[in-house]
């Protein structure tokens, strides 16, 4: 009972208010790995992350005395390797550390950093530091290069499109929840499936859409039912999305590119407590996910990767915070990765106008993803070259 | 019609319809979409009572100040901050009291495309709102010397970063490649060089400067011409420049006729352009009576954007709508307001269209007719459809040709009328109405 013709018939004759498939039968429901085409999941910690708080150089005393309200010590970090370790609150992070799904990647950056929100993270999502032109994003350009679904990608940014979503040929949607997919008026789907004419003109392609908005939204409502993704995940607004893209994952195999927000990070003022729910949050809800994933077999499918459009500055400031600074850790999660620590802790001895030193081109990490994970020739996608990172 | 027929004919198929052409329901509701967001019953037979060349008179001639209660309320909107605007701006378009001037105004806008998520203050932006209502029906040399100075452009371009011996090339790019003359008419070197022609401005408070101190006014060279070239001087170029006027006309008869239309058609309508010192309301003038534009395949050859699509609904079931929902609906659609996703603005036509896009129109349609979501106030959301006749498939029929899907084809309207006929008489309108809002031929305009 596990091919994908069955899985759709029988998730097209769940209603809405299904109970709670056993996992042991919403399991045998999926469809096989037949189509095990990788997902990628991209995580924004919108506002720029304070990195040396979130992985932490624990034993360098310049750490300390740059911070003397904000250095977090030994007895709390969450220990990774080498005198680093995990932000407190990241507990779920540490798990998937433990068990070698986690990769660290140091430094991350590019040269002549900016420290504009708009600028930088605009740098981010076209993957062109010399940005003359921020017409298209890197996913964007993804999603175009990917093979023949309608939808490809989905973007869930509370409210906007991101550029790094935004391509040349497709469009993909802006989603608040799973209800943006789902078509609210049942009736309408026989007016829609029924229909036998291929017609002419803009009809075509309107009916085909149709076609298939009405298809997916049959399989997501299904997939929501089977899998309960919502009741597995906290119930934050990142929990909330990545529940949607959960059941996204579990409804249609063609969706490959997910950008997900968790915003706040713009620590100026007071940052302890609020980095510390914000950190919570995201190693909670990832945590979830990959546990959920792991549940419905679906993990080895997905990549999860987090990005902020800058790290903060060594010295905190005034008011018990930090302000802009330039490179930071991004994080990796997932089977595929090679867990780890990878680079040397930041040299705070060494610092390009009192902020981290980029060591990797941020530009590498894309072209890893691209070229290692999602199959899509990084040169085509990023101007350059970029050796690749040894974390996929 | 084969192409050496179209070349000969073009003269022909520009011409103005002659005074025994009788506009009906189906070539008036098509004007008045085309140049508008459609309309309400009875404007249609007003159109029609009136005739073409009237219509097309009035249409071009506007209104002198079409919303003037709105106008009063605009800086208070703009204060509100930016969801507000666009609920101002979508307000002002469901009003419909001069509809060019607001059809236009969502042309430059997706045109000059320039997003609040950057600039930050709706203040600006409605600022380059209203050039775009005020300037944006006549010659196109104004409105592109008022984009160039318009506080919201500067921010969103860099203007203000753009300094002598420090240029910034990103308006100098756009404005080659974007807003006049289109690739492949330029080189690099002309975008550095024009660059340096506009340095010099400065944000001070709430508005920008000019500072000369911060300008270069060095010999450059753009587009083979050499001097001691200042903005003013490079637009001049640019606008002189055959490839703007090829350009804009293509992109102007693509959102107001047919999205391929005939390149005989393009260098027909283009000639007048550039005689006319590049006239939109002028060449809009000749396009909106010629006897191409109702011609077959031009009628209904369009996709309609999330706004046509949301106000133009709206407008033909004389709804009373909150206008922040009816905003929030267009976004929710993929049109932001106000926020364009780059400075390439929206492709439009298929560009808008993909299976989440049409689950989220489906689902809009459905709020409509169920009254829900805000999107119409009070009263019944059928009551400008005329009273709904007891035979269901008649309902059918009456409501598709009120909202102008008539002819529907023949298996849609009697798998619509099997649904609804399960239904008591009163839940039967609306449902009808929903199901009709469903349907993909409810997007083509």
């Amino acid at each position: 009972m596990n091919t994908r013709r069955q899985f759709l018939s029988l998730c097209a004759g769940i209603p809405a208010s299904a109970a709670l498939l056993p996992f042991s039968r919403a399991l045998a429901a999926l469809p096989e790995a037949a189509d095990d085409a990788p997902v990628l999941v991209l995580v924004r910690l919108g506002g720029g992350n304070d990195g040396l708080n979130t992985v932490i150089p624990y034993e360098d005393d310049l750490y300390h005395r740059a911070r003397p309200s904000l250095a977090i010590g030994k007895d709390r970090a969450l220990p990774l390797s080498g005198g680093m370790g995990l932000h407190p609150a990241m507990e779920g992070l540490k798990r998937l550390f433990d068990a070698g799904e986690l990769a660290v990647i140091q430094s991350v950056g590019y040269p002549g950093p900016d420290r504009s929100h708009f600028a930088s993270m605009d740098i981010w999502h076209t993957g062109d530091p010399d940005t003359r032109r921020r017409r298209s994003g890197w996913l964007g350009r993804t999603v175009d290069a990917l093979p023949n679904t309608d939808t490809p990608g989905f973007s869930l940014a509370g409210g906007g499109m991101p550029l790094a979503m935004v391509g040349d040929r497709r469009t993909s949607p802006a989603l608040d929840s799973l209800a943006d997919l789902t078509l609210q008026q049942s009736f309408l789907e026989p007016l829609i499936l029924a229909r036998r004419e291929t017609p002419s003109g803009p009809l075509s392609c309107l009916l085909d859409a149709a076609r298939t908005g009405v298809r997916t939204s049959q399989r997501v409502r299904g997939a929501a039912a089977a899998t309960g993704a919502a009741q597995r995940l906290p119930h934050s607004a990142l929990g909330r999305r990545l529940a949607t893209v959960l059941t996204i994952i579990a409804a249609d195999p063609g969706a490959r590119v997910f950008y997900v927000a968790h915003d706040g990070f713009d620590t100026h003022t007071r940052q302890a407590d609020n980095h510390a729910a914000l950190l919570r949050d995201l190693a909670e809800s990832v945590h979830a996910f990959r546990q959920a994933l792991g549940d419905l077999d679906l993990h080895r499918r997905v990549l999860l990767l987090t990005f902020s459009e800058f790290g903060r500055r060594v010295r905190e400031n005034g008011s018990q915070g930090t302000d802009h600074g330039a490179a930071a850790p991004l994080l990796a999660i997932g089977p595929a990765v090679h867990g780890g620590v990878h680079g040397a802790a930041p040299d705070l001895t060494d610092l390009d106008d009192g902020d981290v030193r980029y060591r990797v081109d941020f530009r590498s990490i894309y072209a890893t993803v691209l070229d290692r994970w999602l199959g899509v020739d990084a040169r085509a996608i990023l101007p350059g070259d970029h050796p690749p990172v040894a974390f996929l | 019609m084969s192409r050496a027929g179209l070349t000969d004919n073009v003269e022909h198929l520009l011409e103005p319809l002659p005074a025994s052409f009788r506009l009906d329901q189906r070539t008036a509701a098509h004007l008045l979409r085309r140049a508008g967001f459609g309309a309400p019953r009875a404007e249609r037979q007003a159109a029609i009572d009136r005739g073409l060349a009237a219509t097309v008179d009035l249409l071009v001639a506007g209104h002198p100040q079409p919303a003037a209660e709105l106008d009063e309320i605009a800086d208070t909107a703009a204060a509100a901050g930016i969801d507000q605007l666009a609920a101002w701006w979508v307000a002002r378009m469901l009003q419909g009291g001069d509809p060019l001037r607001e059809k236009l105004a969502l042309f430059w806008h997706g045109h000059f495309a320039t997003s609040n998520d950057k600039v930050a203050d709706a203040g600006f932006m409605l600022g380059q709102l209203r050039v775009f209502l005020d300037l944006g029906r006549g010659r196109f040399a104004p409105l592109l010397l008022a984009m160039a100075r318009d506080p919201a452009m500067l921010v969103w371009l860099d203007g203000e970063l753009n300094r002598k011996g420090r240029p910034n090339e990103n308006f100098a790019r756009e404005l080659f490649e974007l807003f006049t003359l289109g690739i492949g008419h330029y080189g690099e070197p002309d975008v550095q060089e024009a660059a340096r022609a506009f340095t010099g401005w400065r944000r001070a408070g709430g508005a920008f400067q000019f500072l000369p101190a911060r300008h270069d006014d060095g010999d450059k060279t753009v587009l083979g011409v050499r001097g001691r070239l200042c903005a003013d001087d490079v637009l001049e170029l640019c606008l002189a420049h055959p490839a703007t006027a090829d350009h804009l006309t293509r992109k102007l008869v693509r959102f107001f006729a047919h999205p391929e239309p005939p390149e005989p058609i393009i260098r027909a309508l283009r000639e007048q352009f550039i005689a006319t010192g590049l006239d939109v309301g002028r060449l809009l003038d000749r396009l909106l009576r010629s006897r191409w534009f109702f011609a077959e395949d031009v009628i209904g050859s369009r996709i309609l954007s999330p706004a046509e699509l949301v106000i133009g609904t709206l407008r033909t079931l004389e709804a009373r709508s909150d206008a922040t929902a009816v905003a929030r609906a267009i976004a929710g659609l993929g049109q932001a307001l106000l926020r364009p996703p780059s400075v390439k603005g929206w492709d439009g036509e298929q560009a808008w269209i993909h299976a989440a896009a049409m689950v989220a129109r489906m689902n809009c349609g459905a709020a409509i007719a169920a009254g829900a979501d805000r999107l119409v106030l009070d009263g019944d959301p059928t009551h400008a459809l005329g009273s709904p006749p007891s035979d269901v498939p008649e309902i059918v029929r009456q409501y598709a040709a009120a909202l102008g899907l008539a002819p529907l084809a023949p298996d849609v309207a009697a798998t619509i009328a099997a649904q609804v006929a399960d239904l008591t008489p009163p839940q039967r309108p609306a449902s009808v109405l929903g199901a009709l809002l469903g349907l993909p031929e409810a997007s083509i305009g």
